[in-house]
């Protein structure tokens, strides 16, 4: 009787649902769309936006409050012919409920850390305001070479990460082209766009200039598609365009002038015959031009740009094999070899949400350089906006410098910069019943070891390269940083991971993973870089003499690496940092453990939880004293032990969902800056400026911040709740 | 030492190996569906990736294990944010795989008639009554949330039936009744592994018992909505459409990004199926392109005997 009601039911029920469309209905108008709503909590009281992390000036960042987005869909077939689609979304930003509906002035404290939601009614950041997103016209006009025609948003989804990738900002799909799509022969596409260059970033010191309406990219994909092999060919040619000052004459009109041009090339073959093997291969060329009376013309040690500040070219590589169980004892293998080059400019490639190499990379809890993940914090006001924990899981790799995590949450994933890595990556993996277990192996070379930024003939804080960050410092790689002034860098990275579920009431999951990264770096690793002649600073409380030495011309690293000064410290005398008088004094060496062991366990019918524990265990030299990483960030030479306990819920209701993630990071790092100079004691204001113990000990850099010499502890929760609902 | 760990591992684990109980069989590169699907220009997929080319069925202890082999290598999900709260593909999609979706009608019973024609909500097509099903198995890549879409759609459409004849209120005994029939007759596998172009699933006797010979099945493959996102505009696109989609991309006209393209315009009745598998001597073309939106009629399948 059950089976027959049953099926009956399901018999009616599902008619309605699979075979209705033909159940055409009046109706003059829907609505649809998704709110989503969160809750975010942390201990680094931060209350700057509904989000964890931001980079962006005039943006907010925070761990604290809740907030409601909703997005309308808006799609509808004006012809036959014609296809319209769009959304109206509000944005998360600082429209906090406790904004109370946005309504009020502004004290000035809008922004940042503090003061989320309090820019004013009349300030879209805390307004409540609804944008327009996403506004597509489709054209589908049934010709033999053109399946469709479409302007307005895209996500560049049907192109390459490498040329023309994934570019988040908040939503995907910022993006705005004319793009056609068809077919020119059997299995041979093409895809061909015509993209608006986006102002706000794609370009040198990420802007494209004053004038940026014509500023355009023009991409073409081609791609053959056969039973064995698949080739697929990439053109990209950017073209940022300025009005020529120079063309004082109007009355003709105004001249453009070029401010930058990038092309790119790519050619990629997939090779998939039937059995257990297949093959990839993708070659890049890119030409970068800027211009240099337009755009930056030189960096400092730690310039911020996504172009180099040069005419350069460069080209990148990979190639991959899988083998699939071909010995049919479960066991297979992915293996893939690549070399990014150093100069490699994709303006338009994938920022973040693509990965284009095979290895792990970096852990996301270590983004920046200071031990708790904090960018200049050795100076007063730079706190860690995403805070000690970082992001959670492992990094994705992007191919340009161009990275971008903005808007993010600590549960989504993070982006590094590849640029320059060169090297292979073995992954095998063995499955039996339910149990995996894979490896990895991967070893880094880097296209980007040289001394003085690889050209002598400049000073060593005159160059073409954006360093933003600086690459190397710190227990990780700062996300962003490709370039460095001085590095000889190798790293190795080994992991192996395991998962299975054990036949235990619903299935009880379990994972776990034992990570290693060996990294050293000579940085500098020639004596003629030095910054000072040899036996400079004679110590015994014996001034410096001062006396330059000069790499080439009047080239000199006594700059950057000044020599410190004498001080008298409770009775005694010495330097007040190390004087940079030896190769290893910036030399790195970073011996780096991580082990994760996790369960998952599906709690009702509908709720599924998992409870992660995580324990990095990191001996890292840094450079000591007299580097001071670069003189710019927290040194984080030393022992780190740093823990995380993550909890997770999901649970799906019909045409709703609800996640919440919980982390408990703590730890410690116990610091070492080696010797050579007299530790200082921290008096009231540098207590309150480095946020450390009056009376501790420590040191003063060359430009003043304080690193501590005592053991820092940390403590740093954040939990985030979120219902998100279709209608 | 190697050696006594491996062979630990060997013994401790259980194999998936058994008894082959049966192969079903579908030609390379017949991945269009109706002959004119496409696949969509995002880069999540590319021409062979749904192209179903074997399942075969192992008898193994507890059930039944299923092995699908596609003509390229299974799509892993990445750890990618796919909504604007920041949620995770490789969260939603645990299992190891996120672009399809494959669904198995049984006809236990071999009786015409008996059983039910219709299919999962979204796949547009009907079972012909000769070999109308009484269990299904749909490989999804979040079973749970299928599971539970599925149980909401039913009690909807219960709901929305009731109105038609006049009662608003879908009683909670009904409710009940109706939650429980999805759990009974239809299984979303949750043990599944993906090895290169295979993905392998179980499902246990309890459900499905153990395959006799004069069984049939129909084997369908689509694209899956793992954000179900696309069943929100679709239903915009066809405007006052009742339709409920599980997990399944759309198929539109020309060729879009984010669901598959091919369809000719007002054309409501061409499934977004990209692979089935028919029974020798039919035609995939024929058989999914059998329907006629002006007579409200769908593509019927028809179920094949190993």
């Amino acid at each position: 009787m059950r089976f027959l009601r049953g099926t009956a039911i399901l018999l009616v029920l599902l008619t309605v649902a699979a075979a209705g469309y033909g159940q055409q209905q009046q109706s003059t108008m829907t609505l649809s769309g998704v709110t989503y709503t969160k809750w975010l909590w942390g201990n680094q009281r931060y209350d700057g936006s509904l989000y964890n992390f931001t980079n962006v000036p005039g943006e907010g960042w925070g761990d604290n409050g809740q907030g409601t987005e909703i997005e309308l869909l808006v799609a509808a077939k004006p012809n036959r012919f014609l296809e319209v689609s769009g959304r109206i979304h509000s944005r998360f930003s600082q429209n906090f409920w406790t904004n109370f509906g946005g309504f009020g002035g502004s004290d000035g404290s809008c922004g940042d850390a503090n003061g989320g939601g309090d820019c004013g009614e009349f300030d879209s950041r805390s307004n409540q305001y609804v944008k327009l997103r996403g506004m597509n016209v489709r054209v589908t006009p049934g010709w033999k070479y053109m399946d469709a025609v479409s302007f307005g948003s895209t996500d560049l989804g049907m192109f390459d990460p490498f040329t023309m990738g994934k570019i988040r900002y908040i939503d995907r799909d910022n993006l705005n082209a004319l793009m056609a799509s068809g077919t020119l022969a059997p299995n041979l596409r093409y895809d061909v766009a015509r993209i608006s260059l986006p102002r706000l970033w794609a370009g040198p010191n990420y802007a494209t200039g004053e004038f940026a309406a014509d500023d355009s990219a023009y991409g073409l994909q081609l791609r053959w598609t056969g039973p064995l092999v698949d080739v697929t060919g990439i053109g990209e040619f950017v073209n940022d365009v300025e009005v020529d000052s120079g063309d004082i004459i109007v009355d003709d009109g105004r001249e453009l002038t070029n401010r930058y041009e990038n092309n790119v090339y790519g050619i990629k073959a997939d090779i998939h015959p039937s059995g257990p093997y297949a093959f990839r291969a993708a070659y890049y060329y890119s030409e970068s031009n800027p211009n240099l009376t337009l755009s930056p013309a030189a960096f400092g040690l730690n310039g911020y740009s996504p172009v180099i500040a040069d005419d350069v070219s460069d080209s990148s590589w990979k190639v991959n094999a899988d083998l699939t169980d071909p010995f049919g004892v479960g066991l297979s293998f992915n293996v893939e070899a690549f070399d990014i080059g150093a100069d490699y400019t994709s303006i338009l490639a994938a920022r973040r949400e693509s990965d284009v190499l095979l290895t792990e990379g970096h852990d996301a809890t270590w983004a920046y350089p200071g031990p708790a993940n904090a960018a200049y914090g050795v100076f007063g006001g730079n706190p860690s906006r995403i805070g000690y924990s970082g992001w959670q899981g492992n990094m994705q790799q992007v191919a340009t410098i161009n990275v971008d995590n903005e808007f993010t949450d600590f549960d989504e994933p993070a982006a590094e910069t590849v640029i320059g890595w060169k090297g292979f990556t073995i992954v095998p993996r063995w499955q039996r019943g339910n149990l995996e277990v894979a490896g990895e192996y991967t070893h880094l070379d880097y296209n980007t070891n040289w001394q003085a930024w690889g050209d002598p003939s400049r000073a060593i804080d005159n160059t073409k390269y954006p360093a933003a960050e600086i690459a190397g410092i710190g227990v990780g790689n700062p996300y962003r940083s490709a370039y460095a002034p001085f590095q000889e860098k190798e790293t190795d990275i080994a992991l192996v991971r395991a998962k299975t579920t054990i036949n235990v009431g619903k299935g009880i999951d379990l994972f776990g993973k034992f990570k290693m990264i060996s990294e050293e770096d000579l940085r500098m690793n020639d004596a003629r870089y030095l910054p000072y002649q040899a036996n400079d600073c004679p110590g015994g409380g014996v001034a410096c003499a001062n006396n330059a030495n000069f790499y080439q011309g009047t080239n000199s690293t006594n700059g950057l690496y000044e020599n410190p000064p004498v001080i008298t410290v409770n009775g005694v005398t010495g330097y007040k940092w190390a004087p940079f008088d030896d190769l290893s004094d910036d030399d790195r060496d970073l011996d780096y453990k991580m082990i994760q062991l996790g369960a998952g366990y599906q709690l009702t019918d509908i709720i599924y939880g998992s409870l992660t524990y995580e324990h990095y265990d990191v001996d890292l030299q840094d450079g000591n004293s007299a580097f001071q990483a670069y003189r710019l960030h927290e040194l984080s030479s030393g022992q780190h032990e740093k823990n995380k306990i993550i909890a997770l819920l999901r649970f799906p209701i019909g045409g709703a969902e609800a996640g919440f993630n919980y982390e408990y990071a703590f730890g410690e790092f116990d610091p070492d800056y080696g010797t050579g100079f007299v530790p200082q004691v921290a008096d009231a204001s540098i207590a309150a400026s480095a946020g450390v113990p009056v009376g501790s000990l420590g040191f003063a850099g060359r430009y003043g911040g304080w690193n501590t010499l005592e053991t820092r502890e940390y403590e740093h929760q954040h939990l985030k709740a979120y219902f998100k609902v279709r209608f | 030492m190697l050696k006594s760990l491996l062979a630990a591992l060997l013994i401790a684990t259980p194999l998936f190996a058994g008894d082959a109980l049966f192969t079903l069989s579908d030609p390379r590169g017949d991945d269009y569906g109706t002959g004119t699907l496409k696949y969509p220009m995002s880069s999540d997929f590319q021409q062979g990736d749904l192209d179903l080319l074997s399942v075969r069925a192992i008898r193994v202890d507890g059930g039944t294990q299923f092995e699908a082999k596609f003509a390229r290598p299974i799509r892993q999900p990445e750890r990618r944010t796919v909504d604007g709260i920041g949620t995770q593909l490789n969260d939603l999609a645990k299992l190891g795989f996120y672009t399809f979706n494959l669904d198995i009608y049984v006809d236990t019973d071999g009786v015409a008639g008996s059983g039910s024609t219709t299919t999962l909500p979204g796949r547009g097509v009907m079972i012909d009554a000769s070999t109308a099903w009484e269990k299904v198995i749909s490989l999804t890549p979040d079973p749970m949330r299928a599971r539970s879409e599925l149980k909401r759609i039913v009690v909807r459409d219960e709901r929305r039936r009731g109105e038609a004849e006049g009662r608003k209120v879908v009683a909670d005994e009904t409710r009940t009744e109706l939650q429980s029939s999805v759990d009974d007759f239809v299984f979303f596998p949750t043990q599944v592994r993906v090895t290169g172009n295979t993905v392998s699933f179980f499902v246990p006797g309890s459900f499905l018992g153990e395959p006799q010979k004069e069984w049939s099945y129909i084997v369908a493959v689509s694209g899956a909505d793992v954000a179900q996102r696309l069943d929100q505009q679709n239903r915009l696109l066809r405007m006052g459409d009742n339709g409920e989609s599980l997990m399944v991309l759309p198929v539109a006209t020309g060729r879009p990004v984010d669901r598959f393209g091919g369809a000719v315009e007002h054309d409501d009745y061409m499934p977004p199926l990209v692979d089935v598998i028919v029974p020798i001597g039919d035609d995939q073309k024929k058989v999914l392109s059998n329907y006629d939106t002006n007579e409200e009629r769908a593509a019927v399948l028809k179920g094949v005997k190993p």
